[in-house]
């Protein structure tokens, strides 16, 4: 049968359970700086893997600069050119009174000879029509074309006079 | 005897766990700087790559659109060449322009300037619908703002207003990494509408500028 034999002074003796703790504290100390090495390496490798990405994407990006700096004449250009039309199309989205004289023109292209056009005030809004018919006949074919037409949503007749001499007066308001 | 054994066994584990949190901290922080580095550069370059591509599409024909976009929206009060224009076109419709008169302008937020325009014209009903027609089919930029037409045994008279624009150029250049896009249908289509104006005779581009302290590149736009 073996025997124990300590040769230690018994104050230096560790046993039992702390004997235990310090042994598997030992072993993590052992294997938590095998796995910092890992970590540290890992690390590294990667900073170097991405700082070479890093570089290749800044010298890529560079040269990208140097060959949109040469078309700066032509960005202008495009800049230039998209800041008008932006403002153009504001511009041309405003209220115009041309509209409505398309509009109107088609009715005081085809009066006839007989009739005038005293006054006609267009603007963006509304079209104030002023006529002077000889014949009844032409009174009623105006009012019946304009009555006919979808182009306005309002027509409003303002006046309504008769002159033996100059004949009928027809003023209409017209709104879309 | 007994204190050494103890520290010499929790010594590296203390060690390991102090370097793990610093050399962790100091290693993230890079990694995650990198990360953000390196997604910003390859956005940059995705930006920088459709750049060049369509300025390298639109290089051949932009200076022409540009040229007819200046033309069409000046970077000066278009008054002066607003009143030649319509002055050259009362000849060309035979109308006769008279009592043209011009207000000082005005601005609004959108940086978009407009100057008022009065006339009286003359002529044959016919010929001033037409004059009237061709007023927006002329560069700068104008719309009849209101008409007042009367017409006797002489023939026919019309009091105009009309309202022509301008905007002052744009100062500075986007940054280079800023992306540009090519134009949409729409601006195309206005592109068009400018395109077919008729032009002022003695235009020329003059798009100096002043120069601007705002972030960006340089005044490109300074002779």
């Amino acid at each position: 049968m073996a025997n124990k034999i300590n040769l230690l002074p018994p104050g230096i003796n560790i046993g039992g359970s702390l004997g235990k703790i310090l042994k598997l504290t030992r072993m993590l100390g052992v294997i938590s700086v095998a796995l910092f090495l890992i970590f540290a390496l890992g690390i590294s490798v990667y900073l170097i893997i991405s700082t070479i990405t890093m570089n290749g994407l800044n010298s890529e990006t560079d040269s990208l600069k140097v060959q949109v700096k040469a078309l700066e004449s032509t960005e202008q250009q495009v800049v230039l050119l998209k800041d008008r039309i932006g403002k153009i199309n504001i511009a041309l989205a405003q209220p115009e009174a041309l509209k409505n004289l398309d509009d109107v023109e088609p009715f005081i292209s085809g009066l006839g000879p007989s009739t005038s056009l005293s006054q006609l005030d267009i603007d963006p809004q509304k079209v104030d029509l002023s006529l002077n018919f000889k014949s009844t006949l032409d009174t009623s074919t105006f009012i019946k074309s304009l009555s006919d037409s979808n182009t306005f949503k309002s027509i409003v007749l303002m006046s309504f006079g008769y002159n033996p001499t100059s004949g009928y007066s027809v003023s209409v308001s017209l709104t879309k | 005897m007994f204190y050494k054994n103890i520290l010499y066994s929790t010594l590296p584990l203390f060690i390991t766990i102090v370097l793990f949190v610093f050399v962790g901290n100091y290693g993230i922080g890079r990694v995650r700087d990198l990360q953000s580095q390196i997604s910003q550069a390859k956005s940059d370059k995705i930006a920088l790559t459709e750049k060049l591509n369509i300025l390298q599409t639109v290089s051949a024909t932009v200076a022409d659109s540009s040229l007819a976009a200046a033309s069409a929206l000046p970077g000066k009060n278009s008054v002066l060449v607003m009143r030649a224009q319509l002055k050259s076109l009362a000849g060309h419709d035979s109308v006769v322009l008279s009592n043209l008169k011009s207000d000082l302008g005005s601005s609004d937020i959108s940086g978009l300037s407009k100057v008022g325009l009065t006339f009286n014209v003359a002529g044959s009903r016919t010929a001033i619908i037409v004059f009237l027609k061709d007023i927006e089919n002329t560069a700068p930029v104008s719309l009849v703002d209101k008409i007042t037409f009367s017409e006797n045994a002489g023939g026919s008279l019309a009091t105009v207003s009309v309202k022509s624009f301008w905007a002052a150029f744009p100062k500075i250049l986007p940054s280079l990494t800023e992306p540009i896009t090519d134009l949409t249908a729409d601006e195309k289509s206005t592109l068009e509408k400018i395109s077919a104006l008729s032009q002022p005779p003695s235009f020329g581009t003059s798009v100096s500028t002043e120069a601007s302290g705002s972030a960006g590149r340089s005044n490109p736009f300074l002779p």
